[in-house]
């Protein structure tokens, strides 16, 4: 990571980023959200205490609000999660096609209960509100990548692809 | 059609006229129907988060809330009928599903609205059957207030107090549902100087104030509205005794003075009130004596002093009792007459620079303002001297230049005269605030029974010198005296004065 511009907390590029972000709204407060994706996964993924610090730094706002917006959007992570975060859908339309089952299994092959990490280190195992995909229900997010239609040997087949 | 900027709208089958822009529990207000509300208040900006509110609006389908609907021309609004209660009564049940109810052992129960409204607009059953959320208690915000999350109903007054009013934007929401808790910036430690207000803001128990929790019952007080008496402003108070102890002051609303806040310094300063260890009688050459021994005393050393004698005032005395001084001075001969004025910062919302109650009306009764080092007393023969609040005195070397003194003071001390002083709170009387605006002081208790203000002690130093002079019966008495003598006081009355003061040099409109 390169030392910067910005509050030199965060990587030139970042800096440039939410720089970029600021353009687009009538105060810099209002790019928060965006920012704290990008901020979420310059710092490996998650955001502790002492990033929030920083990112409230370079945003000039009491730290309170981001971490209030940290506690408030699942999306971001106040604790630390592993490589990849799963996020499983539990929502109507996936519950009835089978979230429970797959969750279960997720239980018994990986050991992971909602909001745990794998020993290893390779997963966060989250099971979320709609991810607005019901049509091909049952589905999950990995990272950013969407999987749908899920049968026990497909969700595997993901899970086990995962560095 | 109203016009001018008006509407005119009907609420409860009674018509009313308010500005344009006023919402609906102002408008209600005016009639004198009282719209229930937690998370409104008329000075900080409208959220409409707590929904109790809830008013029947003629034309809109569904239940409104009163703080965020603003007045129409021809409106019609109903603000009690069966489908309102029904609302209220819903909001109500929500509010109370995850509240700990432990009204027996909090600091708010007796002035608390969750109280209040449960009673009004609340089911009197729960049917929640599962185990509350359970949520951070006894949350230090630093060394004055303290915060239980299972009680706070997210109103968000505090946050928004801190924000607008205080600005110093320190408390936010954090998390979501009924995981909802609120949190302070940096190191969880507030910082404002005016922090104690969102404790009274606070509809509920959540905040409370680490100086007065579990001090007493809310209904084992009494009461006296009157004024803090740490600066110039005169910030209009209410103060709250029992057993002759003051145990908490709070802002009283003056929308001319203070608005709906004090500073947190004004509202803790009271320790001296409930000193053990003031003094209780006067004292002649250190030997207690009645106070009628104490003024003959005092009466005969002026009088023998004459213009060899100086008064030096305190400006925490009342415009009453500066009066009396005065008249001691003319009746004795005293030229020289002069008060201790301490100053200090102000701040930009109500912290005046002028650090005592009544600096002007002491001005205005002939005393002239002067420092420490008390340029005006040299050798002379007898000083009178009123100490006045901790923190400002005459240094040693200058008391030594009088070869007698008559002191009133909170505590044993050297004087060959020495008369007990009283507090703010032990007395009826009246200042002059900043912006030259005539408040009163009530009286909360008498300390140790017997003790007399200074002015009814100074009236028997007065009597003594002048046999002719008849002290006032009366607190108002009192005032009319002052009045009489300064001309800026012309047609003010005691009554007239009243609870939030009036303003000096204003003709009173007869009744």
């Amino acid at each position: 990571m390169r030392p910067v511009s910005g509050n030199g907390k965060f990587s030139a590029e970042l800096v440039k980023r939410v720089e970029a972000l600021w353009e687009r709204y009538p105060d810099r407060k209002a790019a928060l959200l965006p920012a704290l994706h990008l901020i979420q996964k310059e710092r490996d993924g998650w955001l502790s205490d002492e990033t929030i610090r920083d990112a409230a730094e370079l945003f000039d706002v009491p730290d309170m609000h981001i971490k209030g917006i940290v506690g408030f959007y699942d999306m971001f992570h106040g604790q630390p999660v592993g490589r990849h975060v799963v996020r499983l859908c539990k929502t109507l339309s996936c519950k009835l096609r089978g979230a429970d089952e797959l969750r279960a299994h997720v239980r018994e092959k990986y050991g992971v209960l909602n909001g745990e990490t794998t020993a290893d280190g390779r997963f966060t195992f989250k099971c979320f509100e709609c991810l607005g995909h019901c049509e091909v229900a049952p589905m999950m997010l990995v990272d950013e990548e969407k999987h749908t239609e899920l049968t026990t040997d497909k969700l595997d087949a993901v899970l086990e692809a995962l560095a | 059609m109203s016009g001018n900027g008006n509407v005119t709208l009907t609420i409860d089958g009674t018509e009313v006229t308010v500005p344009k822009g006023t919402n609906l529990i102002e408008a209600a207000r005016r009639l004198g129907t009282h719209v229930p509300h937690y998370c409104y208040h008329p000075a900080l900006s409208v959220v409409g988060n707590c929904r109790i509110c809830l008013v029947e609006v003629e034309g809109m389908p569904k239940l409104q809330i009163a703080c965020n609907t603003e007045a129409r021309d021809g409106m019609v609004m109903r603000t009690r009928n069966e489908r309102v209660e029904k609302g209220r009564e819903g909001v109500m049940e929500f509010l109370l599903i995850n509240h700990p109810l432990d009204c027996t052992i909090c600091d708010q129960a007796g002035e608390c609205k969750l109280q209040d409204y449960a009673f009004h607009h609340g089911a009197g059953v729960s049917r929640f059957e599962d185990e509350k959320v359970h949520k951070p208690k006894n949350v230090s915000w630093g060394d004055r207030v303290v915060f239980d999350s299972e009680r706070c109903i997210l109103c968000t007054l505090c946050v928004r107090f801190l924000d607008e009013v205080a600005g110093t934007d320190e408390v936010s929401i954090d998390a979501r549902g009924d995981q909802v808790t609120l949190i302070v910036k940096a190191d969880g430690k507030l910082t404002s100087p005016y922090q104690m207000n969102i404790i009274d803001l606070c509809p509920v128990g959540a905040l409370t104030s680490r100086d007065f929790r579990f001090k007493s019952r809310l209904w084992f007080m009494q009461f006296a509205d009157t004024i803090c008496t740490s600066c110039a402003r005169g910030c209009n108070t209410t103060v709250g005794v029992r057993d002759e102890r003051v145990l908490r002051m709070v802002p009283r609303h003056n929308a001319d003075v203070n608005g709906d806040w004090m500073c947190d310094h004004g509202r803790l300063h009271f320790a001296i009130a409930n000193d053990d260890e003031r003094l209780s009688v006067p004292r002649v050459d250190g030997r207690g004596v009645p106070y009628a021994v104490a003024a003959q005393r005092a009466a005969d050393l002026l009088r023998e002093a004459g213009d060899s004698a100086a008064a030096v005032a305190s400006p925490f005395m009342t415009n009453e009792e500066l009066h009396v001084l005065k008249l001691i001075c003319d009746a004795a001969g005293i030229e020289k007459r002069l008060f201790l004025n301490p100053v200090g910062p102000g701040d930009e919302l109500l912290v005046h620079s002028e650090k005592s109650p009544n600096a002007r009306g002491a001005a205005l009764l002939g005393f002239e303002a002067v420092d420490q080092d008390c340029e005006g007393v040299q050798e002379i023969d007898v000083l009178l001297y009123v100490t006045p609040r901790e923190g400002i005195a005459l240094p040693e070397t200058v008391e030594a230049r009088a070869k007698r003194r008559i002191v009133f003071a909170f505590h044993e001390r050297e004087a060959d005269v020495l008369f007990p002083l009283t507090t703010w709170i032990e007395k009826d009387g009246t200042v002059v605030s900043a912006g030259d605006r005539v408040q009163r002081l009530v009286k909360g208790f008498s300390r140790f029974g017997s003790l007399l203000t200074e002015r009814a002690a100074l009236e028997m130093v007065l009597q003594a010198l002048e046999a002719g002079f008849e002290p006032a019966a009366t607190p108002a008495q009192a005032f009319e005296r002052v009045a009489a003598a300064l001309a800026p006081f012309e047609g003010l009355t005691f009554t007239g004065v009243g609870a939030h003061g009036a303003p000096l040099g204003r003709q009173e409109v007869p009744a």
